[in-house]
């Protein structure tokens, strides 16, 4: 498996391992191409650990990854995730997050900043929707390839017609208003104020339970706790939080998580103290849910008030949740494999 | 917007959340106008109603109506974006694709509306409109038979026209 | 022994005997004999007929009066008292009895009926053509208000069934056109919805937003020049009805070969439509001007849709809710309109309602000037210029010496410490702006009220005609170079009586160029009117 498939730039990011391990968790080529370029951290991609950042492959068929491609939330640096090596994995991973705290305050901040910015605004454009001009929330593809809300969408189709708003291509089936997960996710990472504000301002708590997926990234925003902007924000700590968090997530058994529950979530939590101890196999869950759980407690006074789930998250955030309930999925898979 | 905290989804929101919908997003187009104007052309709201706007063409150099400026009243339905704006022209012109009441022939205002279209590229519309008029579906069959036959002679009519009464 | 500065009239005979005056001060040296010649000797309470004395025409041929029933129009001219005395000391002598009759002065050159049974004579309308003797004369119905808005009508404003106009020659009374507006109106209180520039008439209609020109030919015809309102140009309406038969002919001609995909019903779309939504011509006119003139104010680009926004489209319907209130001519091209809101536009006191004055050139349905009527910048133009707004014909060279503050330096003065006095600037601006437009005609020629002659208390009387409270007190005339008092009106001798509690109003007629006036006091009731005659005996 060579690193350098001419058709990615990024191709020379994946580790052959990372793309082994890709493998095993079912993943095709084209998941992997979900590589943002123009991440400043470029200097550390060369190292063993490269840097990357991709999001959970969604389960749809939809094109948009591609889309994704073009997001650059300037320093999302991915956290290593190297599934075979999963012993040495831990301190690889804590040496890599030591060398990139060390990194980030470096020269390339400023960059970061600058580019972010430039790089906010076009991504803002590209993923509003056309119908309300805000961030998408929720969105929803159509076949022929463009996103909106799904309301807006269900709107538009009822009041306009079964066409498309953007190209006026039939859209055949009327009830397919089904979320682009994948697109949801990365404008939760990448506008979570935004969409805060849009979930604040009577969003409809969406209730289809739609299989781990879904259910994983209602888990992920029901804890996604930081507020800050994208961008600016990718601190290891967060990314610490982050991981922790989505180590608890994923550790917990497969299931349907309503928002609602999100007492139940951080209860979860707390308990997942106790129970972190059961995962023995995945050693770097383990640790990383160490990690998690301290993030967990600093800045539990924040959400013990209910709801709103999530804002305390930069997009890194969202991204290591997503992260990692891959590489829980993965290591369920194991688990039960072993067990079996 | 409002919040229904119920199950429903979506269909209770919609009714309650409709105005206050279209108001977001005709207040997210006028802030785009702001940024980024189309040439030739600009519109704001009248007063302070959000649904009631006003808009001036300016005529494109090159075509008969150069040197007119054209003033539209624009209003926004309540369920805007899903149902288009009426738009009415002011001034009055001598155009195959505008009656002498002011209507405007236009699909994207009628069939062709689309809710992903906004108040820019509807002037957009508008202004090419001007400079390319669809006689093939006119609303004034008399100007585009003239515009088909005789066209320098209709472009002197238009000429005509705005010098008397869009200057 | 005789210094230019003498004020004697003798002394000032024998300076004009042998002096030339300083070039271009004749008119302003002949006079200076008027503060000599002065109306000192007062009839009080002549023996007149009831009538309402109006104006002297400002060549001072005649004198024009209404009937008491508004019907009748009496016409006098003006003549000189005569009569002999054998007496020796003559000046000592009392006046003869005849002095005291009116007609001693004044003799009676006819009576006609103007207003048939049902109108009313407007009392405070009149306008002088001088080069031909004709006077303009308005009848008119009674004042219909909450009239229906119909026909293209203004809401808010009253209608009048009828309005004539009645142009008269006034040297034998024989009345030769007319111009009647039907359920329309027009603002005749002194004639302020009328005026008169030559040969020509502006006539607002404010009913219907119309300004109609009309010029006023030597054999004595009302020719429709224009009117401007809905359409600026005068074969507009008449183009456009053309256009419409054209393209009509075209369509039905052609209807079968062009397939016409109908958004709308195509047929009634040929005609013009009554009630169509079309801004009016000038409306039109001056929302452009507005517009151009913001667009070009913001150069960047990216502020300009915002400056505009703030600007314009936030006042747009303000802008076209405004209507015409009064004209002006301010030669025979341009035309000076004010424009205001609604409520402010029958009603005198406008002070309260944002007001406009735009400068319209009628050749070329131009507007060429667009200001707020606080402007700094309109009140310096009418500071400097002030003659230019108060136009008078060519031809009246008396006109000339109205007093303004642009032609008399203590005129200037006065409004010089009246805008250093006044505590808000633009509250100051905008009254010294409220008598924009002119009213044509509105201000007496005669040679006493000028102010470099005389000076006087202009709260009680004034060269502007208007009927003012009657006081007690005799009003003062004091001459400017000599600071001596030359000559008084007093309101008459009965002032103590028990009636003095009631209002009395009065008026002052001043002739244009003899020394003569008359003061006439009025009260509500109707008693008759009170006449003084001043003369210089």
């Amino acid at each position: 498996m060579a690193g350098q498939s001419p058709e990615k730039m990024e191709g020379s990011m994946f580790s052959p391992r990372f793309r082994s391990a890709a493998e095993m968790a079912g993943w095709d080529e084209e998941t992997l191409l979900l590589v943002v370029e123009d991440t400043p951290d470029r200097q550390i991609k060369h190292k063993r650990r490269t840097d990357l950042q991709f999001k959970t492959p969604p389960l749809s068929n939809s094109r948009r990854k591609r889309r994704v491609q073009r997001r650059s939330p300037a320093s999302i640096p991915a956290t290593v995730l190297d599934l075979d090596v999963v012993d040495e994995c831990p301190q690889k991973g804590s040496e890599k997050k030591k060398k990139e705290k060390e990194k980030s305050p470096s020269s390339c901040k400023k960059k970061e900043d600058s580019a972010a910015i430039l790089c906010m605004d076009k991504l803002r454009e590209e993923l509003s929707c056309a119908i309300c001009l805000d961030i998408c929330f929720e969105p929803s593809t159509t076949p022929c390839g463009h996103s909106f809300c799904k309301k807006c969408l269900r709107s538009a189709a009822d009041k306009c017609g079964k066409r498309c708003p953007k190209c006026r291509q039939l859209i055949s089936n009327g009830r397919s208003c089904t979320v682009n997960t994948v697109l949801w996710n990365t404008i939760q990472l990448l506008f979570p104020k935004e969409v805060e504000a849009r979930k604040l301002s009577g969003s409809v708590d969406s209730q289809e339970p739609k299989g781990k997926s879904l259910a994983t990234r209602n888990r992920n925003q029901s804890v996604c706790p930081s507020n800050d902007d994208l961008g600016t924000e990718l601190e290891s700590s967060a990314r610490r939080r982050s991981n922790q968090n989505l180590r608890n997530r994923g550790i917990r058994p497969s299931g349907i998580l309503t928002r609602r529950v999100n007492e139940d979530a951080r209860n979860r939590v707390q308990r997942r103290e106790l129970l972190a101890v059961q995962d023995e196999d995945a050693a770097l869950a383990v640790r990383l849910q160490r990690e998690e759980y301290m993030e967990a407690f600093r800045p539990s006074d924040e959400r013990q008030p209910p709801p709103p789930p999530q804002q305390r998250n930069s997009s890194t955030h969202l991204a290591r949740a997503n992260l990692r309930a891959i590489a829980s999925r993965a290591m369920n898979m194991r688990v039960r494999g072993r067990q079996n | 917007m409002k919040s229904s905290s119920t199950g429903g989804v979506g269909r209770s929101w919609q009714s309650t959340a409709t105005v206050s919908c279209s108001g977001k997003r005709i207040q997210k187009e006028m802030r785009e106008l702001n940024l980024e104007a189309p040439p030739h052309s600009s519109a704001g709201p009248k007063g302070d109603n959000l649904y009631h706007w006003v808009a001036t063409l300016i005529a494109p150099q090159g075509t008969p109506y150069q040197g007119g400026i054209f003033f539209l009243d624009i209003a926004f339905p309540v369920d805007y974006p899903f149902r288009p704006p009426q738009v009415l022209f002011k001034t009055r012109i001598f155009h195959c694709n505008v009656d002498s009441a002011g209507n405007v022939a236009l699909d994207i205002l009628k069939d062709g509306w689309s809710p992903a279209l906004t108040i820019s590229k509807l002037l957009l519309a508008l202004t090419s409109l001007l400079s390319n008029p669809d006689p093939y579906k006119p609303l004034v069959p008399g100007i585009a038979h003239l515009y088909l036959e005789d066209k320098a002679k209709h472009n002197e009519l238009a000429a005509e026209w705005t010098r008397r009464f869009a200057r | 022994m005789f210094r230019s500065n003498n004020y004697n009239v003798t002394a000032r005979i024998f300076q004009r005997q042998i002096r030339t005056p300083a070039p271009g001060t004749s008119f302003h040296c002949a006079r200076r004999f008027y503060e000599n010649i002065v109306p000192s000797c007062t009839i009080y309470d002549a023996e007149c007929p009831d009538h309402s004395f109006r104006k002297f025409t400002e060549d001072g041929q005649y004198l024009i009066s209404f009937s008491r029933n508004h019907q009748d129009l009496i016409v006098y001219r003006p003549s000189w008292l005569t009569f002999s005395c054998k007496e020796e000391d003559c000046d000592g002598q009392d006046l003869p009895l005849k002095a005291r009759k009116f007609e001693s002065f004044f003799s009676q050159l006819y009576s006609v009926p103007l207003a048939s049974s049902s109108e009313l004579i407007c009392k405070d309308f009149f306008l002088y053509i001088e080069s031909n003797q004709f006077g303009l004369f308005a009848t008119s119905t009674p004042q219909v208000h909450d009239a229906p808005a119909i026909g293209g009508a203004v809401h808010g404003v009253p209608s009048v069934e009828k309005i004539t106009f009645h142009l008269l020659r006034l040297g034998d009374g024989v009345i030769l056109d007319e111009r009647v507006f039907r359920n329309d109106y027009v603002n005749l209180a002194h004639s302020m919805g009328v005026f008169l520039y030559d040969d020509l008439l502006a006539i607002v209609s404010l009913r219907y937003q119309k300004i109609h020109i009309i010029q006023i030919r030597d054999s004595g015809t009302l020719v429709d020049v224009r009117a401007i309102g809905e359409f600026c140009q005068e074969d507009d309406e008449l183009f456009l009805n053309s256009s419409y038969q054209c393209t009509a002919n075209g369509d039905r001609s052609r209807q079968h070969h062009v397939p016409v995909d109908h958004v709308g019903q195509s047929d009634n779309h040929n005609q013009p439509s009554p009630e169509n939504s079309f801004l009016s011509g000038i409306k039109q006119r001056m929302l452009s001007f507005i517009f151009q003139g913001i667009w070009n104010e913001e150069t960047d680009e990216t502020l300009r849709m915002q400056h505009v926004k703030k600007k314009f489209y936030f006042h747009f319907q303000d802008y076209v809710d405004l209507i015409m209130w009064k004209v002006q001519l301010l030669d025979r091209h341009h035309l000076l309109i004010k424009f205001g809101s609604v409520d402010g536009g029958v009603s005198r006191n406008a002070d309260n309602h944002p007001a406009f004055l735009a400068v319209y050139n009628m050749e070329t349905t131009d507007i060429v000037a667009f200001y707020q009527n606080s402007v700094d910048e309109l009140y310096l133009l009418f500071e400097q210029f002030c003659d230019h707004f108060h136009v008078t014909s060519k031809r009246s060279l008396y006109m000339n010496f109205i007093s303004s503050h642009s032609n008399n330096i203590h005129v200037r003065e006065q409004v010089r410490s009246n805008k250093n006095k006044a505590t808000s600037l633009p509250q100051f601006v905008k009254k010294m702006l409220s008598s924009l437009p002119y009213c044509s005609q509105s201000q007496s020629p005669s040679p006493y009220f000028d102010q470099s002659l005389f000076r006087y208390d202009e709260k009680l009387i004034s060269a502007t005609e208007r009927h003012r409270q009657c006081t007690d007190h005799p009003i003062k005339f004091i001459s400017r170079q000599s600071n001596t008092l030359k000559f008084k009106i007093k309101p008459g001798p009965e002032v103590g009586t028990a009636d003095g509690r009631v209002k009395k109003i009065s008026s002052f007629l001043f002739h244009p160029f003899l020394p003569l006036a008359l003061s006439i006091q009025q009260t509500w009731s109707l008693q008759p009117a009170v006449v003084n005659i001043h003369f210089r005996r």
